[in-house]
């Protein structure tokens, strides 16, 4: 535990940086596109998706970052600490960086003067799902690529979504299906499902990044 | 006494450049210099010990198969790299924060022992510091969790003397310790005149030889005469270091069939550097001195 609380420490002080402007944004953002937008104020769930998918992604982007540059893992890959651990640190980070933006934006929902559309506890728990499955899938590839060449292939899927978007449109309604039965479903047993498929796709993300991180050479 | 690293017929190839069938053998309270001009694999070798690089093939043993999970080997490994690869964002302690939580065996009050020795305060940023200061924090890391074993790559080069005489004086306190061994990379040869037990010398991807560092003195003698006397040698006796219109000097190990030859010849104690040069074929170069 004392290796992984150091790694996560690890990992929020090399972008130290960067700390207040992204305070300042999760803060501010949802209050301003909230008062620009009426839509996202009787329902905030789209808003807070959004905003949870961004920050995340821009807390794992900077740390990645700062790890390309600054090849301090190189000398943690000679230290006894296993490759599982550096990964798992690594999907706590993003599930640290969304409990905190989570809060943010509840408690921005809490205050009227905000405008800032509520949030319910299944659209927290489906972000949630939501975010560890791209994570799952995106810190594997981060060891796998490297910083650049996948700054690059996301470059490059940002391009191309509105087209991939559109040849999957026919399956939308399909997943919509599938949320919409989820959303049915208890609170409690909505909850423990979404955890169950997080514990899942951590276990899986770990693995397959571990075995990356034992064939790469530095 | 016991093997601390048995490296066997160890093989990487690179479009460039291949490590070509390499092999060594570091023995315990022992320091072994492993001596190679740049570009000869030094570096890449020690990344294959260090389990950075993948070996081609080959086997790497260490201290005698007494561990036998990886974790348990890596603690008892001390490395200083000639990058420092630490995360220059953070501060000393943060660093050794995180690298401490990794050792079974950290001791905290060594590492302070080394920080004080060594002058560097724990609040300053990795960044700030200057090469000879990383390599002492580098230094204190490596000395901090009962290490058998220190790897260093490159630790002098760049370094002014006195840091230099600091770092080959505590390497010399580190193996009078029972059991502890350290194998150090340079192409400074006068560092390794200082503290080596052992030589190990690499060109271009092979070992050229090893053996101790007194036996590699005594068995080579610098020879000097004249342009006639080297007509009256055989090539095969000597290695030509520099040849001038007036004379020239080489290094030999047949130094006794040279005197029987040419009873009036000089020969004198030849150093590590020029036994090194006429070793990998190569001329003096100042800057190594």
């Amino acid at each position: 535990m004392k290796m992984i609380y150091n790694l996560v420490k690890k990992d929020f002080l090399l972008i130290k940086k960067y700390f207040l402007i992204m305070m300042v944004f999760v803060i501010l953002a949802p209050i301003f596109i909230s008062m620009r937008t009426p839509e996202f104020q009787d329902n905030g769930t789209l808003l807070y998706g959004m905003l949870i998918l961004m920050v995340t992604f821009m807390i794992y982007h900077m740390i990645s970052m700062e790890e390309m540059k600054q090849k301090g893992f190189i000398y943690l890959q000679i230290t006894p600490m296993s490759n599982n651990i550096m990964v798992v640190s690594k999907y706590i980070v993003v599930t640290l960086t969304f409990l905190v933006t989570t809060v943010i934006y509840w408690i921005l929902s809490m205050i009227s003067f905000t405008k800032v559309g509520v949030i319910y506890i299944k659209s927290i728990m489906m972000c949630f799902a939501v975010i560890e499955l791209f994570f799952g899938v995106y810190i594997p590839l981060t060891f796998k690529l490297g910083y650049v060449k996948l700054q690059m292939i996301s470059a490059g899927i940002i391009f191309l979504s509105p087209f991939v978007i559109a040849l999957f449109s026919k399956y939308f309604s399909f997943v919509n299906n599938i949320v919409l039965s989820l959303q049915s479903l208890n609170n409690l047993i909505f909850i423990a499902f979404t955890l169950i498929w997080v514990m899942i796709v951590i276990i899986v993300g770990t693995k397959f990044s571990s075995s990356i991180l034992k064939r790469q050479e530095y | 006494m016991e093997t601390a690293l048995d490296v066997r017929n160890v093989s990487k190839h690179f479009k460039n450049f291949t490590l070509d069938n390499v092999s060594l053998e570091l023995k315990e309270n022992c320091i072994t210099g492993f001596l190679g001009k740049n570009g000869a694999g030094k570096t890449t070798l020690i990344k294959i010990i260090l389990g950075l690089l993948h070996k081609d093939s080959g086997e790497i043993v260490f201290f005698s198969n007494k561990y036998k999970n990886v974790e348990t080997i890596k603690n008892k490994i001390g490395v200083v790299l000639d990058d420092g690869y630490f995360y220059d964002n953070l501060n000393l302690e943060q660093m050794k924060n995180v690298v401490a939580a990794t050792y079974s065996e950290w001791n905290e009050n060594t590492y302070q022992m080394y920080l004080k020795k060594f002058h560097l305060n724990e609040n300053q940023l990795i960044s700030s510091l200057s090469k000879g200061m990383k390599l002492k924090y580098a230094l204190a890391l490596s000395l901090s969790h009962n290490a058998d074993l220190l790897i260093m790559d490159e630790p002098t080069s760049g370094l002014d003397s006195e840091i230099r005489k600091e770092l080959m004086d505590i390497l010399g306190e580190y193996v009078q310790s029972d059991g502890k061994s350290v194998f150090f990379s340079t192409h400074i040869t006068s560092d390794l005149e200082r503290c080596a037990d052992e030589i190990v010398i690499i060109n271009n991807g092979k070992i050229i030889e090893q053996s101790s560092k007194d036996e590699m003195i005594e068995s080579n003698r610098m020879v000097k005469g004249t342009l006639d006397d080297l007509k009256k040698m055989s090539d095969e006796y000597i290695k030509i270091l520099d040849k001038t219109k007036y004379g020239f000097t080489g290094i030999t190990s047949d130094f006794r069939e040279i005197k029987q030859l040419l009873p009036n010849i000089v020969l004198e104690k030849a150093s590590l550097e020029d036994i090194f040069l006429a070793k990998i074929g190569g001329d003096r170069n100042e800057d190594d001195l």
